[in-house]
């Protein structure tokens, strides 16, 4: 469970509504009614509750675990090993094949006590439907955000910091005049989107790699910036149509708040905001138990029997989580999964994006570019468990003795690096994404820092060679770069020197490479784990079915997968799917209008005010240095 | 502040705002009777009035004259409450500057304050410093700037200050090219310094080619470039011309602005090549506004 209390909370003057299991007790006896039952709090279920609380429905809210948030969940150093023996003991049989690692066995320090595990770490586009959702629900009240500007790519043994907005495509002395044109010309694009309908839906034929070489003339490195660490998509070869929304995202998000384009929320990820919805729900009188699941359904009287023994008759709906336990139905083995993601070709233009066949001659698709009026994307697959929809996520989580501040803008406390396809030793197929965390995130003490890896391969044992891989190169690095920061020190903008011809600086702190480097110190794991869970693709389900749980039901139905992605898309897009299924439409969905407005204080004519210190309320820092702000989101 | 979307009302939503303004407006009448009535039988008062005034409507400049009519007044009576009150007045602009960058009347009685308080000016430094992070195209921090720097060093600025300022142009150039005031100020400077500290003007070149290329529809950019062209500050010789033309004449074919055009027209007269009728067609076709002084 989160660091998180309500009475953090209230000392920084916002009021947070108490929840059941986290500062209240569970509750003893549930309702014998409800119009709603809702198994799992995982994000998406708990917008849900939200949503349908605040629109007047009677949620009872369940889930099987003692923390709130499912597949989302995030634990304490102490859950962390109830659920490790859960899953590796075979408990569960869902094939996540959990590893742990713990540095010294049996010695559970006090500072590993204040360790937080993120089970599905996700950082948030400053421009997205998930934030619009928080403000306008006010569940953003409840939490700390703060900025992340630093995206790396790793290439070539050494990380690049990506050069993804004006400023630094004008600073980077690495580029050619030529490339700078061409990339502004791109970013301009994207940033205005004038493209046509059936132009852009031509373009799920088209991988993005090819589209931007031959459309804007753009080389390997920019397209594998653009498209992997801008975008976070997979690999290179994913469909235009895919890629473009999601270097449009990162776009737009800069300068929104402030120079990042992406935020987190502190002391954990969705798990914080899926109990931030729970909480929401519970103002508008959802009723919430944990440690309890669905034991037991009765088709024809709608009556759900729980693990305490309870009966509950569900006026119109009841949802059950696939990640959730219950002895109606077994729970998914990732290594289905796999298998048949291997085995089936994707279906074309479907909503993760893929093109199927990676081997495609690049030519024979770029005949077809030429005629893209012509083409017709081909129909999203409709079933949430098809291939086209479902996939796996592999993850490692390490925790270790280096705060990892070369990585950080100054003033932040974590960033993201990704590994390009075919830039690890296991030549890897899909890129492996990581977010580093600093002390200042909340999930980890002072002295260490967490890093979070995942991929996509649908290949548990080579996504999980890749992770091993990509950590050991996220491992020398850092050890590399501890060890000369004192030899070159940080540069700042007064050494940027305009020589005519060749660059004088070329990446700013991380340029020179790992070969031959041997590493005086050794970093130390405090703890590492490893595990593979069965994820959603895509970012809109508006178009899936939502499946029964038992055949023939229509009234228990499964909820879907939470998405893979490190980005929160598609979850606000479930959870509208999952209301229009209870409410018909998805229309009034979080039409709330909250009634209380603070009124702000006017502030006495005649008080003398020093004047530095007003400014610095409404300037952020001064420029040489930054503060690193916590965002509480205001209406 | 740059770049904030002007938000359009109903006019119902008008009529609400006008009900809720009325409190103000009536309250803006009286306080502006008394005002005008210029009656300095009461200084405080006076203060007390024009301080409610200009919190409301900064914009009021006979309210801004009455205050330092009130202000010099003190001064004849008591010269300790008088610097008291210098003092102060830095406070109260400062406290106005940030909700309205903008407005001349506040730098204004912010000038006249510090002429008449003299001393440090680094606390003026800083308080520009915090309004151009906020805001790094405001031309009246800009301004400011200068004159701070000016009356601090009387006229002579020493030539490591302006080399600082210099990098600080450079700074702000950097988080965002697209900025007149930054390229303006950065003019300035290399104006002020001698020879042998200027910055090459290859160095210059390419330092604005960056900007010129990356968006060749940047009018501020290309400001600079044409200044530096036009040989105020620097002897171009020809075969800088001839490397500049390569360039920009590169980045027309694949990009037509009027401004690469102007660019062309500039560079080929200044090496006394024969006017390029056809660039100049092409000119005032994209820009037809100007075409009289195309057609000279």
């Amino acid at each position: 469970m989160s660091s998180y209390s309500a009475r953090e909370a209230t000392r920084r003057g916002s009021v947070v509504p108490p929840l059941a299991g986290v500062d209240r007790p569970v509750i003893d006896t549930v309702p014998s009614k409800c119009d709603v039952l809702i198994c799992g709090t995982g994000l998406a279920e708990s917008i849900l509750a939200a949503a349908l609380a605040w629109q007047g429905t009677n949620v009872l809210h369940i889930d099987a675990h003692n923390v709130y948030g499912d597949s989302n969940m995030c634990l304490s150093s102490k859950d962390l090993t109830t659920w490790i023996e859960t899953v590796a003991n075979g408990s569960e049989p869902t094939g996540m094949n959990a590893q742990f690692y713990v540095s010294a066995p049996g010695n559970s320090s006090s500072r590993a006590q204040r360790f937080l595990f993120d089970m599905s770490p996700h950082v948030m586009f400053v421009k997205s439907d998930m934030l619009d959702l928080l403000i306008k629900s006010r569940v953003a009240k409840y939490l700390d955000f703060k900025g992340l500007s630093q995206f790396h790519t790793y290439e070539s043994d050494s990380f690049e910091k990506v050069t993804g907005n004006k400023e630094q495509i004008f600073t980077d002395q690495s580029l050619s005049l030529k490339t700078k044109r061409k990339l502004m010309k791109f970013i301009k694009f994207v940033l205005e989107w004038t493209i046509e309908e059936n132009e852009f839906r031509a373009l799920s034929n088209i991988p993005i790699s090819l589209y931007l070489e031959k459309e804007f003339e753009l080389e390997k490195a920019q397209i594998v910036e653009l498209v992997i660490a801008i975008g976070l998509c997979d690999h290179l070869d994913v469909s235009a149509s895919y890629a473009l929304p999601k270097i449009r995202r990162y776009l737009l998000s800069l300068d929104v708040y402030g120079s990042f384009p992406a935020m987190y929320s502190m002391y954990g990820s969705s798990g914080e905001l899926a109990q931030g919805f729970c909480r929401s729900a519970a103002v508008a009188g959802a009723t919430y138990k944990l440690g309890v699941q669905l034991t037991g359904w009765d088709e024809q009287s709608n009556i759900a029997t729980l693990s305490d023994g309870s009966k509950v008759q569900v006026a119109e709906k009841a949802f059950l989580s696939p990640t959730q336990p219950s002895p109606l139905r077994p729970l998914v083995n990732v290594d289905q999964f796999a298998d048949e993601d291997i085995n089936q070709n994707v279906p074309q233009g479907d909503g993760s994006g893929d093109l199927g066949s990676k081997n495609k001659n690049a030519n024979t698709i770029y005949n077809s570019f030429d005629n893209l009026q012509r083409l017709k994307g081909t129909k999203y697959a409709a079933n949430p468990y098809s291939s086209a929809y479902r996939g796996i996520t592999s993850r490692m989580v390490a925790v270790v003795t280096n705060e990892c501040k070369e990585w950080f803008k100054d003033g932040e406390s974590a960033a993201i690096v990704v590994f390009p396809p075919g830039s690890l030793s296991t030549n890897n197929e899909y890129a492996v994404q990581t977010i580093v965390y600093g002390p200042g995130a909340g999930i980890v003490p002072e002295g260490f820092s967490c890093w979070y890896l995942n991929t996509h391969n649908p290949d548990k044992q080579k996504a999980r060679d890749d992770l091993n891989d990509a950590l050991s190169k996220l491992e020398s690095s850092i050890l590399r770069e501890s060890n000369l920061g004192h030899l070159i020190g940080s540069l700042s903008g007064e050494d940027i020197a305009y020589k005519h011809g060749a660059a004088v600086v070329s990446s700013v702190r991380l340029g020179e490479s790992m070969q031959n480097f041997v590493p005086q110190k050794r970093l130390n794991y405090l703890f590492k784990l490893a595990y593979t869970s069965p994820t959603s693709k895509g970012r809109k389900f508006n178009k899936v079915e939502l499946q029964p749980v038992l055949p023939g039901s229509d009234t228990l139905l499964s909820t879907l997968f939470a998405p893979g992605e490190i980005s929160y898309d598609g979850i606000v897009s479930q959870a509208r799917k999952l209301y229009e299924s209870v409410v018909g439409s998805d229309d009034d969905f979080f039409d709330v209008d909250f009634e209380d407005d603070e009124e702000t204080e006017a502030l006495d004519p005649l008080e003398p005010i020093d004047p530095i210190d007003s400014m610095k309320d409404t300037v952020s820092g001064s420029p040489d240095h930054p503060a690193e702000e916590v965002m509480h989101m205001e209406l | 502040m740059h770049n904030v979307r002007r938000v359009k009302h109903t006019e119902e939503q008008k009529a609400q705002r006008r009900k809720r303004e009325q409190h103000d407006i009536q309250k803006f009448q009286k306080l502006n009777a008394e005002v005008i009535k210029r009656d300095f039988s009461d200084l405080g008062r006076v203060l007390l009035l024009t301080t409610q005034m200009l919190k409301m409507c900064p914009e009021h400049y006979t309210a801004w004259n009455v205050r330092r009519e009130a202000i010099l007044k003190l001064e004849e009576q008591d010269q300790k409450v008088y610097i008291d009150q210098l003092k102060h007045e830095l406070e109260f602009t400062a406290s106005l500057l940030p909700q309205n960058p903008k407005i001349h009347w506040i730098w204004n009685h912010r000038r006249w304050t510090a002429i008449r308080l003299g001393g440090g000016m680094e606390h003026e430094l800083k308080l520009v410093n915090l309004l151009l992070a906020k805001d790094p195209r405001n031309f009246h921090g800009w301004t400011y700037r200068r004159w701070v720097l000016r009356l601090q060093f009387n006229n002579n600025i020493p030539a490591s200050e302006v080399e600082k300022e210099l990098k600080f142009t450079t700074e702000k150039i950097n988080q965002n090219f697209s900025n007149y005031s930054a390229w303006h100020h950065r003019v300035q400077q290399l104006k002020q310094l001698p020879l042998e500290l200027r910055p090459q003007l290859s160095a210059e070149l390419e330092y604005v080619s960056q900007a010129v290329f990356m968006d060749p529809n940047d009018q501020s950019a290309w400001l600079y470039y044409t200044w530096l062209l036009e040989g105020d500050l620097y002897t171009v010789s020809t075969e800088v011309l001839k490397e500049q033309l390569d360039m920009i004449e590169e980045l027309y074919s694949e990009d037509r602005t009027a401004y690469a055009a102007r660019a062309l027209l500039q560079l080929k007269s200044l090496l006394n090549m024969e006017r390029d009728q056809k660039l100049v067609d092409d000119l005032i076709e994209m820009d037809p506004m100007h075409k009289n002084r195309y057609r000279v």
